[in-house]
């Protein structure tokens, strides 16, 4: 199986803070993988890395054998990343939005139809993609950023919190497009989640993060059974409480 | 690439034209505004200038003599008058024989422009050679074009009753004179010399004006589109993080240079309409509060004479200004990427530009007044503030200082674009912020806040 993603003794320093330090993980193609753990742990920061935001302090990553820092331009045009905080150009119209989106990606304009007719799928918008986006709810707005980041079928997805912002009814629904995505398209994605339910339904590996250090990493049913919990929430809260 | 540059451009275009912020503040009411203020104080004066076609002036004839009835009541007086749109109502007539009676009367009289008391000794100072006083009396009734146009008219009156009085003294001094030639002896032809150049039938006021008014609406409208476009540059990053879509774009697959040149262009784009609108609007606000004398020579002549910019003249200023334009752009697009929405990053330029378009005014009226030329020359080197101090230098035919300029803010504008390009390219255009405390002057340069964003 090839490897998607591949960090090694990551750290990342902004001035005194370590939010970083020192991780490890390997993603395999067509794998979900999921970073969990509490605000500030350094999960956004990672996400950022992978995406050629932000730059290392020291250690590799590499997103199918592309570091992210020397051949960031590489790893650019096969990866999609979604942020947790994302928001779209509210003067555009959805259908605009995903469509200058796509003319990065698509070779030709048929390309492009493609990926916003896929997108328009995804997001379920429906007519209300020919409306401007400042008109959205926060959960439709969503719901485009999920589509913009699907629609073109990367072979990596990072996704921040991709479910944030949406009810329970979208919610599940997102989750279904990408667990469906990943599978179809042999599609790798990492994925950082608060919500234990979402992580356990969708990820086929977790990472436990915490101020910067990945405490364990396992299959969902694997770590319940080391520290015989019935969910996520208790793998979490016991796995915490043991490394301080 | 050029394919990503021109899906940016068309991206900012959108967003600024259906901003209704930017469209209505920036490009709407400038654009309305000056053509609006035109059209009402043109419909002002020319509605003035109906109300005035006939002016009515009232006269008030003290004289113990009969020198006066004899002028005021000369038939070629009345004539040349009435050729004038002038008439005059006679209050001896009206059985008025006192000055407070006449003034009451001009008083209630709106249709009586002014009144002329004509003194007792009238005949007595003519015939003693002695210069007699007319009184003027004028009622200001508002502080309108109608006002000043009558009072204009008052004073035609009175040079052609000075005139017919002066054609009487002489014809009745020497029967045979010529009064016509007495009173023009000589005929002046104004010959103004401007760079070894002979100027014939121009006088230097007139070539002053001219230079004056191409001296100070050239930068002003050079100032304007840099302000625009400035504006427009940095609203497109600063809504960019307002918006929270920068970390999205920043993760596509197109060159950060690209992205930035994007925004560039179209803001350059924006401002070029905008600008070109702004001075259209100046321009017929101007033209409609003063309406253009007949130039006594042709624009082809007055641009041999090197009194217009020539072409070379204006390839130097589109480069300075191209130059200027990059450089500014460049200087907001990395102060824009500090601030965290528009509105600071409209907050934080007004600190840069508003003392650079001061010091461009400083030095335009520097130059007005003919002094400190060291002063300008600095600013020539300075961004900002080149293409409004180059097209001056221009004018003065010192090219050479302006292709020094050039060649100084080139280098500028490379380092700007440089400076730019890298902080682009590197992680600081996400999470640099520059925050302003409670005091104006504790600011900070900080790190993203990694705890509250996860």
């Amino acid at each position: 199986m090839d490897i998607a993603v591949e960090v090694k003794d990551l750290v990342k320093v902004f001035g005194n803070i370590r939010a970083i330090d020192g991780i490890s993980f390997n993603v395999h193609s067509g794998e979900i993988y999921g970073l969990i753990g509490p605000n500030g742990a350094g999960k956004t920061t990672t996400l950022r890395i992978l995406a050629t935001l932000l730059q290392p302090t020291s250690g590799t990553a590499k997103v199918f054998g592309y570091n992210v820092v020397r051949d960031a331009e590489n790893v650019r045009k096969i990866i999609s990343y979604l942020p947790e905080e994302a928001g779209a150009y509210n003067q555009l119209t959805g259908r605009e939005y995903l469509e200058f989106m796509a003319s990065f990606i698509a070779k030709n304009e048929e390309d492009v139809k493609s990926m916003v007719a896929e997108a328009a799928q995804i997001s379920g918008l429906g007519k209300r993609l020919s409306d401007k986006i400042k008109t959205y709810s926060k959960g439709m707005k969503r719901r485009l950023l999920v589509a913009r980041a699907l629609m073109i079928k990367p072979k990596l997805a990072i996704l921040d919190e991709p479910t944030s912002g949406l009810d329970v009814i979208h919610a599940v629904h997102v989750r279904k497009i990408i667990k469906e995505y990943a599978q179809k398209y042999k599609i790798a994605v990492l994925i950082s989640s608060h919500n234990m339910l979402e992580v356990e339904y969708l990820c086929d590996r977790i990472a436990l993060i915490n101020k910067g250090k990945i405490l364990i990493e396992g299959t969902p049913s694997e770590l319940k059974e080391k520290y015989n919990a019935s969910n996520l929430e208790e793998v979490f809260a016991s796995v915490v409480s043991i490394h301080g | 690439m050029v394919r990503a540059l021109i899906n940016i451009v068309k991206k900012e275009i959108k967003e600024i034209l259906r901003d209704p912020r930017l469209f209505l503040g920036m490009i709407l009411v400038p654009l309305i505004m000056f053509p609006a203020l035109g059209f009402g104080m043109r419909a002002a004066i020319e509605s003035s200038i109906k109300q005035t076609q006939t002016t009515t002036i009232a006269v008030l004839n003290l004289d113990r003599g009969e020198m006066a009835e004899q002028i005021f009541k000369n038939p070629n007086l009345i004539a040349v008058l009435e050729q004038n749109n002038i008439s005059i109502v006679y209050l001896n007539d009206h059985g008025i024989s006192s000055k407070n009676e006449a003034i009451n009367y001009l008083i209630r009289n709106e249709s009586i422009s002014a009144l002329l008391v004509v003194p007792e000794n009238f005949s007595e100072c003519i015939s003693n050679q002695t210069p007699a006083t007319i009184q003027v009396y004028t009622v200001l009734r508002s502080f309108s074009f109608e006002g000043a146009a009558g009072s204009s008219r008052v004073n035609i009156a009175i040079g052609i009753i000075k005139q017919l009085l002066a054609n009487y003294l002489i014809i009745s001094m020497d029967p045979n004179a010529d009064p016509v030639f007495i009173t023009n002896p000589i005929v002046p032809f104004p010959v103004t010399i401007y760079k070894d150049k002979e100027i014939r039938g121009v006088p230097p006021e007139l070539i002053t004006g001219l230079m004056f008014s191409q001296i100070f609406m050239l930068p002003l409208s050079v100032m304007f589109l840099l302000m625009i476009a400035v504006q427009f540059a940095a609203i497109s990053v600063a809504s960019e993080k307002e918006q929270k879509t920068l970390e999205t774009l920043l993760s596509l697959p197109v060159k950060r240079t690209t992205i930035l040149a994007g925004k560039l262009t179209g803001s350059i784009l924006i401002a070029l309409v905008g600008a070109v609108g702004y001075m259209a609007g100046f321009g017929f606000y101007m033209s409609s509060i003063m309406p253009a004398e007949e130039f006594p020579i042709s624009m082809e002549e007055l641009a041999e004479l090197g009194l217009m910019i020539p072409v070379e003249g204006y390839i130097l200023l589109g480069i300075t200004v191209f130059l200027s334009l990059l450089a500014c752009l460049s200087m907001a697009v990395v102060l824009a990427a500090f601030a965290e929405d528009v509105r600071s990053a409209q907050a934080l330029l007004s600190f840069l530009f508003i003392p650079m378009v001061i010091l461009g005014f400083v030095a335009i009226f520097m130059t007005m007044g003919g002094i400190g030329q060291e002063f300008v020359t600095v600013l020539l080197f300075v961004p900002f503030t080149n293409p409004m101090v180059a097209g001056i230098q221009i004018f003065n035919g010192k090219y050479l200082l302006v292709i020094l300029g050039i060649i100084v803010i080139s280098i500028e504008t490379i380092g700007f674009i440089y400076l730019a390009a890298w902080f682009y390219s590197s992680e600081k255009v996400l999470v640099a912020r520059l925050r302003f405390g409670k005091k104006s002057v504790e600011r900070e340069l900080e790190v993203e806040e990694i705890t509250t964003s996860e």
